[in-house]
């Protein structure tokens, strides 16, 4: 038999949260996977470590293409 | 900018496949980064006279640092970025004799590793309904629909609760002041812990998962507001989590912002989490993990007084 452990905590003059229906499962897999899926910019290998990369274009007689933004230029930017 | 629109045309992402080695840092981290390789990745980006404001952008260049291309503008890309490639490409004479980085040199601190025996989880959000004041700016315009993207790391021992059927307090609450943001625009910024308002969280063994469900409410005092609904299935293998997918999703609000635009009123905002393949995708860093004793820190936490509170 499943156990479920309930955690309740409403903390004191709190707003209550919104009690609006949970996803379906198969709304539920639809989102998740949407959200998900890789983008075309990302199916470019990019790589994170210069040293590799230097090694790598050594290796292969290619130049080095650089793509830098602020924050972390393959996550949050 | 929005990385879809600028990478959209596949013959210019097949010649980054093919042939360029494709390297994306945090612009902000290399230029500070100690040792030969900040030495490097400065020296490149210092050869372009353009734009002074900022070192973003893209370059091209050979392995021993010298500059090919380099450019910033024009933003969304108009067909430059494939124009430049090529014309590399017709020209391009590898060095010879470069002496490679020495590894022993390599400042960690710029490019951070998640914790050893943890796990990296890919964390994507979206904006789903927002509505927007009137702009002519193209710019603007594509990137509301973007797609943020973060990493979350999961430490050793949070992945030790996960395999006994647990969800530590620790990884609750980095999950939700570090990742719970709408950084679909641009970097925003984390919860703090008093932004915590309410938190109730349920889970349920089933058939050898863990089921998550819940609910959440931030708030900053007259700006950002979410309420949130989590759904999410969790697996392990051994001792390693075989699968972490989350969604988490409500209506977002904000009336200040360092970046970009705001929506108008509430908007949906979900943010998925998923458990990161193996390779590259491992080594991008969570935006702030470049403060380690505020992301990874599993003591005196918020989250722990609302889901156990002191009578």
């Amino acid at each position: 038999m499943a156990r479920a452990l309930m955690l309740w905590v409403v903390a004191a003059g709190s707003v209550l949260a919104q009690d609006a229906p949970t996803t379906s499962p198969k709304d539920f897999t639809t989102l998740h996977a949407e959200l998900c899926k890789k983008e075309k910019w990302e199916t470019v290998p990019w790589k994170t470590d210069l040293r590799e990369v230097q090694v790598a274009a050594l290796q292969e007689k290619k130049p080095i293409f650089i793509w830098a933004m602020d924050g972390q230029t393959l996550g949050c930017t | 900018m929005d990385r879809a629109s600028t990478f959209s045309d596949d013959e210019t992402l097949e010649l980054l496949r093919t042939k360029f080695v494709s390297y994306a840092p945090s612009v902000t981290e290399m230029l500070k980064a100690r040792g030969p390789a900040g030495d490097l990745f400065r020296k490149v980006v210092n050869q372009r006279p353009e734009p002074k404001h900022s070192k973003q952008g893209y370059y091209v260049c050979t392995p021993d640092g010298k500059l090919l291309k380099g450019w910033m503008y024009p933003r969304p890309d108009d067909g430059t970025m494939k124009r430049y490639l090529k014309e590399v490409l017709e020209a391009y004479q590898a060095p010879e004799d470069v002496q490679v980085l020495d590894a022993a040199k390599m400042d960690r601190h710029a490019a951070p590793l998640p914790p050893e025996g943890g796990a990296v989880v890919e964390v994507s959000a979206k904006l789903l309904e927002a509505e927007w004041q009137q702009t002519n700016v193209e710019r603007l315009t594509l990137i509301r629909g973007a797609i943020g993207r973060d990493r979350m790391w999961i430490t050793k021992a949070e992945v030790q609760d996960l395999v006994r059927g647990s969800l530590a307090d620790s990884l609750v609450e980095r999950m939700i002041r570090f990742h719970f943001i709408d950084n679909t625009r641009g970097i925003a910024g984390a919860w703090k812990p008093a932004d915590l308002k309410e938190l109730q969280l349920k889970t349920t063994p089933e058939d050898g998962k863990l089921k998550i469900e819940g609910s959440v409410v931030l708030g900053e005092a007259g700006d950002r507001h979410f309420n949130v609904k989590i759904q999410g299935i969790l697996e392990t293998k051994g001792e390693a989590i075989s699968r972490f997918d989350l969604l988490a999703q409500g209506t977002h609000s904000e009336k200040t912002t360092k970046v970009g635009e705001i929506p108008i009123g509430e908007s949906k905002l979900a943010i998925a989490f998923a458990l990161a393949a193996p390779g590259e995708s491992c080594k991008v860093p969570p935006l702030y993990s470049y403060e380690p004793g505020n992301y990874l820190r599993t003591s005196k936490l918020k989250v722990t007084e609302l889901l156990h509170p002191v009578k």
